[in-house]
Order: structure tokens, then C-alpha cells, then sequence
């Protein structure tokens, strides 16, 4: 009895060695042997592979510290978003009561119930019903938790502020790509990136990490202050109203960086709807992209130049006669009146042309160049936004004398309402150009870049532009653009009322003007820079134009920042 | 007689060594058995927490996505009423009056008791 019970014991110990063996034997072969080709299915089985586009990135006004001072306000506001819209599909062998379901959904997505009737009666069982949904609406159709209702979500550019700003911000094309503006110039930027995404299965999704790389857009936070953005739009929209523009353009910028506060248009387009826009011009950012002659607002800088190479000082005397011969040419004042004797800072008040052609000829032709080069005429200020044109004042170099002596009161010479504000800088700065820049911030997760501002070699000296300076003052105080006078502030500026040249021939329109304003203010501790620039206004000069609006926006941005009275 | 007592001394050592074996055998597979349950437990309690964990972290990736494209939504929406355009129309319907004047009130340094 005892044998027997040893060997069933002895086959039991056996049988064990030989089914553990056996397993041991099966693991070596698909954990070691095999084990790559049981791990791709392992793997197959656990992980998914899925191609993904990352998100576009945002932009966004920031309206920082550096923008408003101490007391402005700091509210972000949104440019541009992706936004959710739904797609509808029915699937009609779903649908048990068809005349019921085309009725309610007919009135929710704004269709005859015959036309979503005639839809779902097709034999087709996926049939799409209406695209770009707005999520709202989704949400009241999934409560009604109709059978054969199916949606599909995607994204698409959202652009809450509408017209504001439209020129800057630019749009999404129909290809995915930005087009004008922000989202033309920054597209690489912007961009979601492609990628593969991992997701992990079953069990499997314990061990899933969040350390991917984000194949989100960089989003970017504009300079621009979206307060005095609106206001500089409200007051082009009046002057359409009040003194029927043709167009215009207002830039409000910080004098010694160059950040760009507003930068206003118009007309302007809605951009959630530039698609149904038939006139591709009024996507074009006139502030970069439209050259013009600029007229008196030219005249300091004439100045500036002769006071810099020490042929004039502030009180050197000129006795106007109300006309100048150059060669068989003879030029007049704007409003053909003789001011007699005049110091320096006349010229400007009063704004005489003569005056001007005067100081031009204080100084060499190549030394005239010059300064129109060095003060940026003939370059791109390089802004961060699409599209930047210059101007060609390179024909300047070897132009007559005639041409010279138009250009001195801004005749002749051409720029972009960037550059001449840039350049305008040079007074509010002491002598010193700064770049423009619109993006103050690039944000990707959590790293973030700011732009630095850039600030050019001395143009002018201090001197000098504080001189051009208090003539600028005397300018809005006593002379032809006290329409901007603030009582209790001083503030610069000039007035320009420039002939519009024939596009394809050789002279001037007899009955347009592009009339424009530009100052800083305060004058003594300049905050901003404000250019104002109308095209065609139905009143003879801009005194009674652009300088108005000078005013209200300048009075704006004291109230807003609460800059104290000078006086 | 010498022999049988030799042969018998065997025997009985070897069915010593066997009783010992067969003894040992069942408490090793007692333990073994007893091992073995607690370790089946443990991986059923294992399994069990570890299917609560990635239900959970489905659902929470469920939530975030919602949560997410909410926020999308009323981001948007957000903008949308903010927008000055509507805040203007808004005041002038309430006969808000926009501010023409803005009066400074001088504080002079003798008027204020500092704090040092």
C-alpha cells in the first residue's frame, strides 16, 4: 500500500515538472524567441495611432501695463478664436415619423420643412443637412434627443470683434492659410503643426503621459489697446458721416517704443464675412500699404534738417512774399497770402510753403536726400504685419530744383502713413527713430517671448527736436492747427493739406485733397503719437478735418490714461 | 542475521526518508496553495483598482474634452458681449452721457499726513 502510494506520488511530482516545463518551454519561446512580433500585437492591441493637426493659435489685445501707464484698464480681449461649429447628417432609415422630424429640424436650422423633407427621403441613408452650426444651436437640438439626428464637430476661425481692426488681424482663407494682417504675416506662427497622436487602450491608459509635445499654434498679444482701437474707428466713421471721407486712416503709437496702440481704417470689412466681400481693395491695410504725398505735415522735417546743419536758428527771420520763382516755375502759399516777416517757428504756424522751399535751399540737395533716408523714407519701417510697401523716393537723388522745393513742403515726395509717423517719432523722442511693432507677445504652453523694442542712432539732436518741438506747440497753440488745442495741455502737431496725384499721368487732381493731422502729446513728456489721415474730405482744409479728430482722440487717451494737466 | 538486520535498517531508513518527503510535500503545497490564493486575491484587488483607475481616467479625458469645448464656446461668447460696440449701444439705451470733462483735483504734499 505504501509503494503504491509513492509511485502516484513520484508520477504526480513528474507530471508537475513536465507541465511547468512545458509552460517554461512555450514562454522561452514567445517571451524571448518571439517576443518582438508578440509585442508589435501586444502594442497593436494597446496603443492607437491617430494623425492629428494642432490647434491655431489664438490673438489676442493685451492691453498691458506698458500700453496704458499706470491707470488704464488691463482687459484681454479676443481677435481671433477657434470656435466650434457642428455638422448635421440624418440618417433616414433611422427616422420613424419623417414629417415630424423635417418640421422640427427645418425650424431649427432655418430650412423649409419640404427641403428637409426632400433630403431625407433620398434613398441615401447618411444625409448631410446643414454645415457650420453654431454650438448653441446643437445643444437645443441634442435636448429634443430626436432618433436619426447625427452631428459631426469641427473648428473654425471666429473673429468676435467684427469689423474692428479687421485690416491688422487679416483672415483664415478658405485654405487654411492666413491671408493680410496678423494672420498673414505670423502664418508659420499661428500654425497648428501635424503630428501623430498615441492613445492608449484598455488598462493601458494608466500609463499615458501628457509630456507630447503641443502641436498647438503660438498665440500672440498685440500692442494695440482695443479701447482706443474702437474710438479711432468710431471717429473715421463719424468724419464718413460728417465730412464724407473717402477713406482714412488713424495710427496711435508710443513714441519711444514704437508699440503700436491703434491702428484704424476705413472703410473696413467684417472678417467673420470676408468671403462675401466684392471689392478685394478694403482688405488692403492702407496704414502700410497705400502710398501717399503727404503734404505740410512734411515742414518740420525741412526744418529739423536746417536747424541740425546749423544753417538756421529758431530765431532767424524770413520775409514771405507769397510766392517763389524757381526756374520758369512759380510756387505759392496753400491759400496764396503773404505773411510778410516771419521767425522760424511762423513757417510752421502759419504753414508757408514759401517758408519751406526757403529752409530747403539752406541745404545741399545730397544732404536733403539724406535726411529723407535716414529719417526712413525710402525703407519699410519692417512692422509685423503683411504686405509693407515703400516708397520710391530714390528719383529724389538726381531730381531738379523744382522737385526739391516740393518736397520741402511735401510735394512730391512720397510715403506710407507708418512711415510718416514713424519718422514723426524723431520729435517726441529725442532725436531718435523706433521701430513699430503690433505683437507684443508670443505664448506657446508655457514658454513666452516678448518683443523688444528697437530703437534707432540719433537722427537729430536732442536740441534740435526740442526746438521743432516748441514750434509744433506754437503750431496747435497760435497757429493753423489750434483746432487741436486741449485747454490745460500742451500738445505738438501739424496740419497737412496735400493735392492727390494722378495715378497715370503727370500733375494733380483739381478736386481732391488727402488732408491729415499729426502730433504728440503731452508735448513736453510725449506719451503718444497720433497721425490722422483723411482722404478726400468734403471741407478745404484740414483744420477743419483731420485736426478736429486729433483732438477728440487725443482728449480721449488723456481721460483714459488720466495724464495730468500741464497747466 | 546480521545481513536481515542491515537490510532491514534500510528499508526502514528509506521509508523514513519517504514519510519525511510525502510530509514535507504537503506542507510545501499547503503554503504554495495558501501563497498562491492570497497572490490570486491580490491581483483580482490589483485588476479590480486598476479598471477603476483607467475608467476614471477616461472619464475625467471625457470631461476635460467637454469642459474643453465649453470653454471654447463661452470664450467666444465672452468676446462676442464684450465687443464695445454692443457695451455703446447698451449705455446709450440707458441714457448713459459720455464724459466731455474731466476735472483734476490738485492735492498739494502739506494737505496729506504721510504714514512713515
Amino acid at each position: 500500500m505504501s509503494s503504491m502510494s509513492s509511485w502516484r506520488l513520484n508520477i504526480l511530482i513528474v507530471s508537475i515538472i513536465m507541465v511547468a516545463a512545458i509552460i517554461i518551454s512555450r514562454l522561452f519561446y514567445v517571451q524571448v524567441l518571439n517576443h518582438k512580433l508578440y509585442e508589435a500585437q501586444a502594442l497593436g492591441q494597446q496603443i492607437g495611432f491617430q494623425e492629428i493637426v494642432g490647434n491655431r493659435g489664438e490673438i489676442f489685445s493685451a492691453n498691458s501695463k506698458e500700453n496704458r501707464g499706470v491707470y488704464g484698464s488691463s482687459e484681454v480681449k479676443s481677435l481671433a478664436l477657434n470656435a466650434p461649429v457642428w455638422t448635421l447628417y440624418a440618417m433616414s432609415d433611422k427616422i420613424t415619423d419623417k414629417e415630424n422630424f423635417a418640421k422640427i429640424i427645418g425650424e431649427k436650422i432655418k430650412q423649409s420643412k419640404e427641403s428637409v423633407l426632400s433630403k431625407i427621403q433620398k434613398t441615401d441613408s447618411y444625409v448631410l443637412l446643414a454645415k457650420n452650426i453654431p454650438n448653441q444651436e446643437v445643444e437645443s437640438l441634442k435636448q429634443l434627443d430626436i432618433e436619426g439626428l447625427n452631428f459631426e464637430r469641427s473648428w473654425t476661425r471666429y473673429y468676435p470683434q467684427g469689423h474692428l481692426a479687421s485690416q491688422v488681424i487679416g483672415f483664415l482663407g478658405g485654405d487654411n492659410n492666413g491671408q493680410y494682417g496678423i494672420e498673414g504675416y505670423y502664418e508659420d506662427i499661428l500654425k497648428g503643426k501635424r503630428g501623430i497622436a498615441e492613445r492608449k487602450r484598455g488598462l493601458d491608459i494608466i500609463n499615458s503621459s501628457n509630456d507630447q509635445e503641443s502641436l498647438d499654434g503660438s498665440s500672440l498679444y498685440l500692442t494695440l489697446d482695443y479701447n482706443i482701437q474702437f474710438e479711432a474707428e468710431s471717429l473715421l466713421q463719424e468724419a464718413k458721416k460728417n465730412i464724407d471721407i473717402d477713406s482714412g486712416q488713424i495710427i496711435v503709437l508710443k513714441p519711444d517704443s514704437g508699440r503700436i496702440l491703434a491702428l484704424a481704417n476705413f472703410p473696413s470689412f467684417n472678417v467673420n464675412e470676408y468671403s462675401k466681400e466684392s471689392n478685394f481693395g478694403v482688405f488692403q491695410n492702407s496704414v502700410i500699404q497705400k502710398i501717399f504725398e503727404p503734404g505740410s505735415v512734411f515742414k518740420p522735417f525741412t526744418m529739423a534738417m536746417a536747424l541740425q546743419e546749423g544753417k538756421i536758428t529758431p530765431e532767424t527771420t524770413f520775409t514771405d512774399t507769397g510766392f517763389v520763382k524757381i526756374g520758369p516755375n512759380t510756387l505759392y502759399n496753400f491759400d496764396k497770402k503773404n505773411y510778410g516777416e516771419q521767425d522760424m517757428s511762423g513757417i510752421l504756424e502759419k504753414s508757408i510753403n514759401t517758408g519751406a522751399v526757403f529752409l530747403s535751399q539752406k541745404v545741399s540737395h545730397a544732404t536733403f536726400f539724406n535726411y529723407v533716408d535716414r529719417l526712413g523714407f525710402n525703407a519699410k519701417t519692417g512692422i509685423d504685419l503683411q504686405g509693407e510697401v515703400s516708397s520710391r523716393n530714390s528719383v529724389l537723388k538726381n531730381a531738379s530744383d523744382f522737385v526739391f522745393a516740393t518736397s520741402s513742403f511735401g510735394q512730391g515726395i512720397e510715403m506710407t502713413p507708418i512711415q510718416l509717423a514713424r519718422a514723426f517719432g524723431v520729435f517726441a523722442n529725442g532725436g531718435k527713430l523706433a521701430k513699430p511693432y503690433i505683437v507684443e507677445k508670443i505664448v506657446h504652453d508655457i514658454d513666452k517671448s516678448n518683443t523688444k523694442p528697437q530703437v534707432s542712432d540719433q537722427i537729430i539732436s536732442e536740441k534740435v527736436a526740442s526746438e521743432v518741438t516748441k514750434m509744433l506747440i506754437n503750431v496747435v497753440d497760435r497757429g493753423f492747427g489750434s483746432a487741436a488745442k486741449i485747454d490745460g495741455y500742451y500738445l505738438a502737431g501739424k496740419t497737412g493739406t496735400a493735392e492727390v496725384p494722378y495715378e497715370n499721368k503727370k500733375g494733380y487732381y483739381p478736386d481732391k485733397t488727402i488732408q491729415s493731422f499729426i502730433g504728440f502729446g503731452p508735448a513736453l513728456n510725449p506719451q503718444f503719437i497720433i497721425l490722422v489721415k483723411l482722404d478726400n474730405p468734403k471741407v478745404p482744409k484740414s483744420s477743419l478735418s483731420a485736426a478736429p479728430i486729433f483732438k477728440k482722440l487725443a482728449q480721449y487717451i488723456i481721460d483714459y490714461w488720466q495724464i495730468p494737466p500741464d497747466y | 542475521m546480521t545481513t536481515l538486520v542491515l537490510h532491514y535498517r534500510a528499508v526502514k531508513h528509506k521509508v523514513r526518508s519517504l514519510s519525511l518527503l510525502v510530509s514535507y510535500f504537503k506542507k510545501i503545497f499547503i503554503v504554495a496553495f495558501f501563497i498562491l490564493s492570497i497572490l490570486l486575491v491580490f491581483y483580482i484587488f490589483q485588476i479590480n483598482r486598476l479598471t477603476t483607475g483607467s475608467y476614471m481616467i477616461k472619464n475625467y479625458q471625457k470631461q476635460i474634452q467637454t469642459l474643453s469645448l465649453e470653454n471654447n464656446t463661452l470664450q467666444a461668447d465672452v468676446a462676442q458681449d464684450s465687443f464695445l460696440g454692443n457695451v455703446k449701444e447698451k449705455a446709450l439705451s440707458l441714457n448713459f452721457e459720455k464724459i466731455t470733462k474731466v476735472t483734476y483735483i490738485q492735492i498739494l504734499d502739506s494737505s496729506i499726513a504721510k504714514a512713515d
